[in-house]
């Protein structure tokens, strides 16, 4: 065996162990620069705060076969929140995927007993904020989004950006005060597949770093 | 003699042959199912026992058949709107279970789209069951009936949701109906009498379109011109995708069993065949997405509707509605909650 045939074979040992080495990815929800801690006010404003009761959100990691594997990632449990991908993905998304959606499989992270499936009609909930804001002079107003769809115009599975996965990181971090001044409080209620829900979707995942 | 042994041998191994390979020319007019799994007697028998037992509702009242009842067709006789828990009544008519494996969408509304999901819905609606599967999963986990018959099946010592849905789904995708008399002339076993066979004529003239055969649905929606129940506000599939052209659309459903499942349409409003006849006749409401075969009605006259319902009683399937394997499962008597 002569030095450049080794040289390619260590080369291409090096890229199949690359592609299937396992990667842990340790995710953190903060509001400013601060952990988010459930059932505690932050503030939006001199004035106004705002504080989660729920915050839970599905990823959908597609490796370089195909593959897809599903995480539930709950900013009340620590865990949850730890990642061992089982090789590198090529892509992550918010929620879960469409094919997954159109044929379910309710076993891991995808056990209907978490609540981040509808019953009433088909469909996991890829995103469930729940929170209160208060404002001064203004009764406390109920957040509630339950963002979920999959159907091509209501389909609030999104990839998020490159930057999210790029080489050697080992932290994502996903900014719920970024999130929460990006939205207009038009709609404080969504709990179907809609429009508005992919908005929601579509500022969350730009929230992720 | 030896040729009369050659003959008998050569009848015996034809017998034998057919016995064999297992030729069963009933579901040859039968279009392919939409959903192919293995049939397991276990995870069937497992999941019968969950479709009588009302451990699945939240004060163990209401199994799924409450309201689809094996001699209606698995539909439920009597009542307009199905009743569920505390003595709630719905809002629709429980839809007949029968050739689930060729449907694609399922509920009024076609709000569900895999029958591994759809018992989450009555589950956890707080009208129907009650309950939550989370608190159907910790039940079964508590008795140890459930623990030993999920333990054979699915070789696990921790019941979770998904082989609940998965013993479920076994049961009700092999509720086949396919012996009625309409089959048996489609296998030139019998065949039909000179007023069904006027009434076959109507039928494909008229109804084919939505009612396709061999299932009597094409598993599609439609609105059929029933105008709008002002106290229930059911749109149907409109609910779902929030489309005008959906308004008053429901699940085309199957004509099979049609004398099990009374009453007849999504709530259940019509009581007798002919209602539903003088429906399609005069009764036709004007819409702007009314299902194209019945703008201006269907015109019959009294003789064509007693022709076109003799056929239809054709679809009755005794069969289906007798067999033992579909019925209360005596075992679970034994279990205490």
């Amino acid at each position: 065996m002569n030095l450049r045939t080794l040289f390619c074979i260590c080369i291409t040992f090096c890229f199949v162990l690359q592609t299937h080495a396992q990667k842990n990815v340790q995710w953190r929800c903060l509001f400013d620069k601060e952990t988010l801690i459930l059932n505690h006010s932050y503030a939006l404003s001199a004035s106004d705060s705002i504080t989660f009761q729920v915050c839970k959100f599905y990823l959908t990691a597609l490796d370089s076969s195909g593959h897809s594997s599903y995480f539930l990632l709950d900013a009340e449990d620590e865990k949850s929140l730890l990642l061992n991908f089982p090789s590198v993905p090529k892509q992550l998304y918010l929620g879960v995927d469409v094919q997954m959606n159109q044929n379910p499989v309710f076993k891991g992270a995808l056990d209907p007993i978490y609540g981040m499936y509808w019953t009433w009609q088909s469909g996991f909930i890829h995103l469930k904020i729940e929170a209160s804001i208060s404002r001064k002079g203004s009764p406390k107003q109920k957040l509630e989004y339950h963002i979920g769809g999959f159907e091509n115009a209501t389909n609030t599975c999104l990839p998020m950006p490159e930057t999210v996965l790029s080489n050697g990181k080992n932290e994502c971090i996903v900014s719920l005060s970024d999130f929460v001044r990006h939205l207009d409080f038009s709609k404080t209620s969504i709990m179907s597949p809609q429009p508005a829900a992919v908005h929601i979707a579509q500022l969350f995942t730009n929230c992720i770093k | 003699m030896r040729k009369k042994v050659f003959v008998l041998m050569m009848m015996l191994f034809f017998a034998m042959l057919t016995a064999f390979v297992g030729v069963d020319n009933s579901e040859a007019y039968f279009p392919p199912k939409r959903i192919n799994i293995p049939f397991d007697q276990k995870s069937f028998e497992l999941g019968r026992l969950l479709f009588y037992d009302p451990i699945l509702s939240s004060n163990n009242t209401i199994s799924c058949s409450s309201c689809h009842s094996s001699y209606n067709g698995f539909a439920h006789a009597d009542h307009a709107l199905s009743h569920g828990i505390n003595n709630s009544i719905l809002t629709r008519n429980a839809p007949a279970l029968f050739n689930l494996a060729w449907q694609k969408d399922l509920m009024w509304d076609g709000a569900i789209n895999s029958l591994l999901a759809q018992p989450l819905a009555p589950i956890s609606n707080h009208k129907e069951m009650g309950s939550s599967i989370k608190e159907v999963v910790e039940k079964l986990n508590r008795n140890s009936f459930y623990r030993l018959k999920f333990g054979e099946v699915f070789q696990t010592s921790f019941i979770q949701s998904h082989e609940v849905l998965t013993a479920l789904q076994s049961f009700q995708i092999n509720l086949i109906s396919k012996n009625a008399k309409y089959d048996s002339v489609m296998q030139h076993l019998a065949s039909f009498t000179a007023q069904e066979e006027r009434g076959y004529a109507l039928f494909q003239n008229h109804c084919n379109t939505c009612h396709q055969e061999p299932l009597f649905t094409n598993t599609s929606f439609a609105n059929n011109g029933l105008p709008i129940d002002t106290q229930l506000k059911d749109y149907g599939r409109f609910n779902i995708t929030q489309l005008t052209q959906d308004s008053m659309m429901f699940k085309v459903p199957s004509l099979r069993n049609l004398s099990y499942t009374y009453p007849y349409m999504h709530d259940g409003r019509f009581k007798t065949l002919n209602e539903v006849m003088n429906h399609y006749s005069k009764g036709i409401a004007k819409a702007t997405f009314i299902a194209p075969e019945l703008k201006g009605g269907i015109a019959l006259n009294a003789e064509e509707k007693v022709d076109l319902i003799a056929f239809l009683l054709t679809l009755n399937d005794q069969h289906f509605l007798k067999n033992k394997e579909y019925s209360y499962p005596i075992e679970l008597r034994n279990i205490t909650k």
